[in-house]
Formats: structure tokens, sequence, C-alpha cells
């Protein structure tokens, strides 16, 4: 790693063209020749026609065409990561913007209940300028400062987009209109998931991983079994859930005045928090197994508590590995938190599966995209955190 | 005061320490020399029990070691890991301030001490102190060790190779640091270390433990005039012996009257006798430095100077017997 990276960065930022840069322009040009850019459909559910991208708008069509095939060649040819990095995001950025002014124009004379969704050509175009982008800032390697600003930057430009009304043409946003109140409480419910599977995780997860550190008999009982609750389907996992909960309920049935039930959030937060406890105690168990053993023999010879050395010493030197573990929780939690909504559980799961059950595909984006971007928020969120951590000492 | 009785280490069927027995009087040094896996740091860590013994006891001022609150024993302890093994995440000062602050002092009296230290092991505060364990040589590692072990005073030191793995002249010059150091506290210290010569500089007495037992325990001097037979002699070295008992002793100790031989023209020293310029001796010259001079020199008689002007003489013939063999 240490040498690799200064000479990944001289190669991005002297040569005046970047091999890896291609990786993403060519794919990009080609969904763009190859894919429709929107799909017009005169209702709801029947399959749409598609529309290339310079078919598009008026105007916006071949020049947006033009445009986006010169921002993808600039990705290549820019000079340096910066440069990069901006012309991924302005072809995002331009492709949207595309997007919405040809939902615009298609919907203008079309019938009442006439759609317009975004098509392949727009999804791999945007995800391929994305991921330039993505790669050139991981190349100029920023101070995780500089990067939660870039990102926040973004997510404040992307807010400002999507409320400037440009894009309400597009069925995506007809079916927010559509949905605003269910999404709100989908949104509410996703975050009561991963945040109330991950404090029980936590509290659960770090004592115990500790307690495998120290105890080699308490790590072969603990370990096996976290695998296999690892291992284990998650619709089964839920529907397993159910049984015992149900059963308690009915026996004692003021439990429900707390919200307890065999099916709904309960067993949701219980798996969810069963899935997170093996990399939370494994993530544990490598943290502190990586502190040294000369550090933790100076800290008992100088008359530090088992306490002290705990506190001061080994859960210090073991926060970045337990904080690496702790994302993986909250990444893999915001992913699995979907498929609660089968039991009741809430959260965006509820738009995707109900956009299944009417064949709304726009509905089921509408579920998906924020999995996404709550994903890529919590890992950005987290790495800086992680970042700065091990940064502080260097 | 230490005091250490049959003490015994088993790990399993292994026996690392066998029945050992010594003591250390306040303000002494003792050497535990020995080969690699012969049991030295196992005893040093009975000591303060970061290993508890199978049998036998320890005795520190009088109190049987195993008797003491764990944290307090260790408290009044000082101890150089071997391996250094100071705290990666925190700075050279936070290092070097672990002991003060478990012991709740001031913050005042903290910072005082730790610059005092950090200026004593030659560490410049303004630079070092904000520096973490990666950024410093391993010699400035060692140097920052050392100052956390000593930094609350404790009356007892253990270290463990303290000055291993450095080159021969930083060690040098850290073992008179530290030498200095511990004549001015009067500390009582155990030193394990694979050097003999680091043992015969620093240690009042010196140990030599093989496969877990003590063989010889004297002094510096007793050693080398009568190793016992086997391991003892052959770690010591019968080859340049008279060279390290006079390395023992200092030139103060067999200098005679001056004789009026010595005349100080302005700045040089003459001999009338050969009517060639010489340099002098300093009283605190060792007498193995006094021998390689006269040697060198070609001559009978030194003069020792003080001050620039001579306080008396040094024979070859008193050199000489200071490291023969005793009749
Ligand atoms: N915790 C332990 N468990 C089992 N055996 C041990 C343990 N600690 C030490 N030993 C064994 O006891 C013996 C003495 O070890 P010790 O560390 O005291 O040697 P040493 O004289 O300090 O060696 P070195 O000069 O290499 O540091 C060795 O054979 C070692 O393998
Ligand atoms: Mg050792």
């Amino acid at each position: 790693m240490g040498i690799s990276v200064p000479l990944q960065r001289r190669a991005g930022s002297g040569a005046p063209f970047s091999h890896a840069a291609l990786v993403y322009a060519v794919p990009c040009v080609l969904a763009l020749l190859a894919l429709p850019f929107l799909s017009f459909r005169p209702n709801r559910i029947v399959s749409g026609e598609g529309v290339q991208v310079w078919d598009v708008a008026e105007g916006w069509g071949l020049v947006g065409t033009a445009a986006l095939f010169v921002l993808a060649g600039a990705t290549v040819l820019a000079g340096r990561q910066a440069a990069r990095a901006l012309l991924g995001f302005l072809g995002v950025a331009l492709a949207m913007a595309v997007a919405g002014a040809g939902a615009k124009d298609l919907m203008a004379d079309a019938p009442q209940f006439a759609r317009v969704s975004l098509g392949g050509g727009f999804w791999l175009s945007c995800a391929f300028f994305a991921l330039a982008a993505a790669d050139a800032l991981m190349r100029l390697d920023l101070r995780p400062l500089v990067r939660l600003a870039v990102a926040g930057f973004v997510a404040a430009a992307l807010a400002a987009a999507l409320a400037s009304g440009w894009f309400d043409s597009l069925s995506l946003m007809q079916e927010y209109r559509a949905n605003a109140d269910t999404f709100a409480a989908a949104f509410r419910g996703h975050l009561i998931l991963v945040g109330g599977s991950l404090l029980p995780a936590l509290a659960i997860g770090l004592p115990l991983g500790w307690l495998c550190h120290v105890s080699s008999r308490a790590r072969a009982v603990a370990v096996p079994i976290l695998n296999i609750l690892q291992t284990t389907p998650s619709i089964a996992m839920f529907g397993l859930l159910m049984i015992p909960l149900a059963a308690l309920v009915a026996a004692i049935p003021e439990l429900r005045r707390f919200g307890i039930a065999g099916i709904g959030v309960t067993p949701a937060l219980i798996a969810l928090t069963l899935y997170s406890l093996l990399p939370v105690v494994a993530n544990t168990m490598a943290g502190f197994r990586a502190v040294p053993v000369e550090t933790r023999e100076a800290g008992r010879a100088m008359g530090m508590t088992r306490w002290t050395l705990l506190r001061q010493v080994e859960l210090p030197l073991a926060a970045p590995v337990i904080l690496t573990g702790v994302r993986i929780v909250v990444v893999q939690n915001i992913g699995l938190a979907a498929v609660a909504a089968l039991i009741g559980g809430g959260g965006f799961g509820t738009l995707v599966f109900r956009g299944m059950g009417q064949t709304a595909m726009d509905l089921v984006l509408l579920g998906t995209l924020p999995i996404i971007a709550m994903a890529i928020v919590a890992t950005i969120l987290f790495d800086a955190a992680i970042d700065t951590m091990q940064r502080r000492r260097p | 005061m230490i005091e250490v009785r049959e003490l015994t280490k088993r790990f399993g069927d292994r026996i690392a320490v066998d029945g050992i027995s010594f003591e250390v009087r306040d303000g002494c040094v003792l050497a535990l020399v020995g080969t690699s896996g012969c049991g030295k740091s196992t005893t040093l860590r009975m000591i303060n029990r970061l290993v508890d013994p199978s049998s036998g006891e320890v005795m520190i001022d009088g109190r049987n070691a195993l008797d003491m609150p764990l944290e307090q024993l260790r408290l009044g302890i000082g101890y150089v890991i071997q391996g250094i093994g100071l705290f990666p995440h925190w700075t050279v000062a936070r290092n070097v301030a672990t002991v003060p602050r478990l012991m709740g002092w001031e913050r005042e009296r903290i910072e005082a001490r730790v610059s005092e230290l950090l200026e004593l092991f030659q560490l410049d505060p303004g630079e070092f102190a904000g520096k973490y364990p990666s950024e410093l040589s391993g010699g400035q590692q060692q140097r920052v060790g050392v100052a956390r072990a000593i930094a609350a005073e404790p009356a007892v030191l253990l270290m463990d190779e303290p000055f291993g793995a450095l080159d021969p002249i930083t060690r040098q010059r850290l073992q008179a640091e530290f030498a200095a150091i511990q004549r001015r506290r009067r500390m009582t210290v155990i030193l394990v270390t694979h050097d003999m010569d680091e043992a015969f500089k620093l240690a009042d007495t010196i140990a030599v433990m093989d496969e877990g037992r003590i063989l010889q325990i004297a002094s510096p001097e007793e050693l080398l005039r009568e190793p016992r037979q086997g391991f003892v002699r052959t770690l010591v070295g019968l080859d340049d012996r008279a060279l390290r008992i006079l390395s023992l002793h200092t030139v103060d100790e067999i200098r005679r009257e001056p004789t009026g031989r010595w005349e100080v023209r302005g700045e040089t020293l003459i001999d009338r006798e050969s009517g060639r310029a010489v340099n002098g001796l300093g009283a605190g010259d060792t007498l193995r430095e006094a021998a390689s001079r006269i040697i060198w020199e070609a001559v009978e008689t030194l003069p020792v100077l003080e001050a620039g002007s001579v306080v008396g003489e040094v024979r070859a013939d008193d050199v000489w017997a200071a490291g023969g063999r005793r009749a």
C-alpha cells in the first residue's frame, strides 16, 4: 500500500492519458449508444418504448449527446485526478439534466396516464460517470474532512436539483409525489431498523468479542454459533423468528403493549441484531488481537488495572478495527432491512414490495435508490471516522 | 532492598527458573546475564508479578511482594520492557507521563517532570514531546522507554535489555547517562543484559544464569578473577580479562605523588627526562585507558592532570599489578 499509492498518484496526475479511466468511459459511451435513455409508456403498467439519448427533447438530444461523449472522453484525457472527478460529476449532472428535459418534453403532449421512466442508457452512463469520479477521488487520497465536504456538497447539489422541479415529469418523481407519506414513513422505519439493531448488536457484540478474545473457551462456543446465524438466509431467519415470538406473545399477552408481536418490527430488529453479531464480535476480537503483546505487558507492568488497560490502551488501539466491523454491520443492515418489509417490519422494503406487486418498476426504484444512498452515506461517514482515527497517530 | 529466595517458575513440564536466590542492596545494580532463554526475563517478571512464581518468594524492603496489592506493587517498580513496548497511540510526553498519571500527580508537576526527563535523556522537549513512537528512531524509543520507567522516581527499577539493538556509540552514551542518573537517584536496579561489557560497566553485582539457575553471583572483579569452571568461564572470556579488570578501576586509585619530572610550559606538558611533550591522564580515567596510553607512548610513567596542573603520576608497574593475578 505504502508504495503503490504514491506511484498511482504520480501516474494519475502526470500522464495525459489514463488507462484506468478507459474502464469507465468506454462502457459509458457504449451504453449511451446501445441502450435507450428514456422509456415512454402510455400508462403506468404497460411496457414502454425506448427513446435514444439523441432523440430526446429537441435541442437537448444532440447537444446533450455530444456533450456527454466529450465529457466521457475528457475523463480519459484529463491530466489531473481532481479534474477527472469534476468531469465525472459533471457527466452525472448532465445526464440527469438531459433526462429531466427529455421527460418534460415527452410529457408535454402525452395522455394523462402516460409515464416516462429512466432507461438503461441513463443508468449505466450515470453509474460509469459516478464510478470515474469516485475512482479519481480515491486516488486523490483526500483528508477525511475534505472528503466529507465533497460528499456534503454533492448531496446538497442533488437535493437542490430534485427540489427544483426539473425532474417532476419523470415517473420516479410522480411515484414519489403519490407516495410521499409512505416514503417518509419508510425512511423513518428504515432508520429505526438499522439504528435499533445496531445498539443491541454493540451492547452484546462488544463485550462478547472481548470475552472471545480473552477466553478460548468462549470463542469455541460463540464463534460457530454466530457463523451459523450469519449464513442463515434472511427470509428463513425472519420466518423462523415469527414462530417463537408469536408463541411468546400468545403466552404473555401483556407484551403486546410494548409493541412486541410475532410479525412487525420486533422480529425484524432481532433478526438484524443477530446478523450484526458476527461482524461485531469478529472485528472486536481482531482489534484486540492486533494490540501488540509488549504494549499490553507494558501497561500491566506500569501498574494499570485491567479496566484502565482496557479503557486507555486496548480499546483505543482496537477502535479502528472495531469501527470497521460496525461499518460492515451498518451497510449490511441497510440492505437487509429491506427484507423486513416481508414480515411487516417497515422500511424502504415496503415500497419495493408494493412496487413489485403492482409491477410498477419506478415504485421499486423509489424504494431501492434511497437504500443505496443510505449505504453510500454510511460508508463515507464511517470511512472518514476510521481514517481520522488512524491518521491521528502516524 | 530486593531479596529473592528459592524462586522457581515452571511452564508445564519446563522449568524456566529453577530455585534462584539473590539480594540487591539499596542503591545497587545487579546484572542478570546469560544466553537467550535462560530465564532472565521470567525472573524479572516474577518480581513485579507479571508472572506468578511456582514457588519461592520475593521480598521488597522487607515486604512480601505476593502479599502486596498488585497495582501498588507495580506502581512502585519501574520497568523497562524487553522490546520497549511504548504505547503507539500516545505521544512521547504522554508515554513518559504514564505512571505519574496513574498515581494521580497534578498536571503541572507531571509536565515539569516529563520535560526534565526528556532533557535528561537528550530529547529536546519542544521537538519530541508531541511526537508519536513510530516517528522515533530505535535509540530514541529506548530512551523514552527508560524515561517512562523512572518517571515516578521508583525506588526499584527492573530493566530488560534496555540498551539492546543500538549501535555501540549510542549504547555507550545511554549507558553513561543511565549510570549518572542511577548514582544520583540511588535506585535499586536489576538489569538484564546479553552484553558482558554492559554488565561490567553498570553493575555492582553480576549473576550469571544458565538454564534457569544462577551459576555464579559475584562482583565484576571477582567474576573476572575467579570465574567458575564451565559456562561462566566461557561467558566471561579469559582472553582479555586483565584489560577488563583494568577497566573496573580508575587512575585515582593507584596514583602516586608527582615527582619533579613534569614541567608545564604554557599549554604543553614536558617530560624532563625524555624532553618529549606528553598528554596527561585524568583522575577519573580507567586503568584500561591508562594502560593503552602507556603502551602507545612507550613510557613508564604518565602524569595525572587536574585543571591544568599535575596532581600525580601513574606508573606502568602499578597498572600491570592492578590488572594482574594476585599472589
Ligand atoms: N509464558 C510462557 N509460557 C511458556 N514458556 C515460557 C513463557 N515465558 C517464557 N517461557 C520459557 O521460559 C524460558 C525462559 O524464558 P525467558 O523469557 O525468561 O528467557 P530470557 O532469558 O529472557 O531470554 P532472552 O534473552 O531471549 O530474552 C524459555 O525457554 C521460554 O521459552
Ligand atoms: Mg528476555
